[in-house]
């Protein structure tokens, strides 16, 4: 799990799953996006709680990105995606 | 017996002329001189002229964009730990915003560079997925750009 200023996202997800993220902040809004490209899908998280954010269609090895905030208060999470288990 | 002053007009003495082999080392040096200097500047101008015809010029001036002028310092100003230090800002403005931008690819030049040449980086099989990625998902000026390095950048664990 990655934490910082208020907002915990785990550091892998399983390919098909979900991410979890935690908002701590005011930002109810966080952004998921494939590194590198254009796509980018927003999320309604409710404040300390836990949110479980469907991983867009992607295979393992992908990186993903969360982002939380706007601005200069933006904050990013790098996620990795991992293959399920045998 | 009467005698009459008579003047003679002497000619008027020659400077003394400079020696032949003494003008000719004069003419040689300086022609010598003007050929070195000639020669440093066209080479100046020849190599920042060259530099001039990649991809962008080597040095980008104000945008107007306070946004892209940062990215463009992190891309082609900054030490190149700065730039690894603020990847995931720069790759997410980057890829957000400014595709299109003609300096922002030697950013991510750079940072495959500092992968390639340093086997003991920080999580940098991690760093070179992302880079990797962030390449073959890119605009396709960076794609022709920087594509050859992916499959190296793969490879690494």
């Amino acid at each position: 799990m990655q934490q910082g200023e208020g907002i915990r996202v785990s550091s892998s997800a399983v390919a098909g799953g979900n991410i979890t993220v935690n908002v701590g902040t005011s930002d109810g809004t966080v952004e998921i996006m494939v590194w590198g490209s254009q796509d980018r899908t927003s999320h309604q998280v409710p404040g300390n709680k836990d949110a479980s954010i469907p991983l867009p269609p992607v295979g393992a090895g992908t990186v993903i990105i969360v982002t939380v905030g706007k601005g200069l208060r933006r904050r990013r999470f790098e996620v990795v995606v991992v293959s399920p288990g045998p | 017996m009467h005698l009459k002053p008579v003047y003679l007009v002497a000619p008027k003495p020659k400077p003394p002329s400079v020696p032949t082999r003494r003008a000719f080392m004069i003419a040689g040096a300086t022609f010598l001189a003007g050929a070195g200097l000639g020669g440093a500047c066209g080479y100046a101008a020849g190599t920042s002229a060259v530099e001039g015809n990649g991809d962008a010029p080597s040095r980008p001036k104000s945008s107007g964009d306070a946004v892209l002028d940062d990215l463009r310092r992190l891309a082609v100003d900054a030490p190149v730990s700065e730039l690894n230090e603020k990847w995931l800002y720069f790759g997410d403005i980057y890829s957000r915003s400014y595709r299109k931008d003609e300096y922002l690819p030697r950013g991510v030049e750079r940072l495959i560079e500092l992968v390639l040449s340093n086997p003991n980086l920080e999580r940098r099989g991690h760093v070179a997925r992302g880079l990797a990625q962030f390449v073959e998902l890119g605009d396709p000026v960076l794609r022709d750009r920087l594509g050859h390095h992916v499959r190296e950048l793969r490879k690494i664990r």
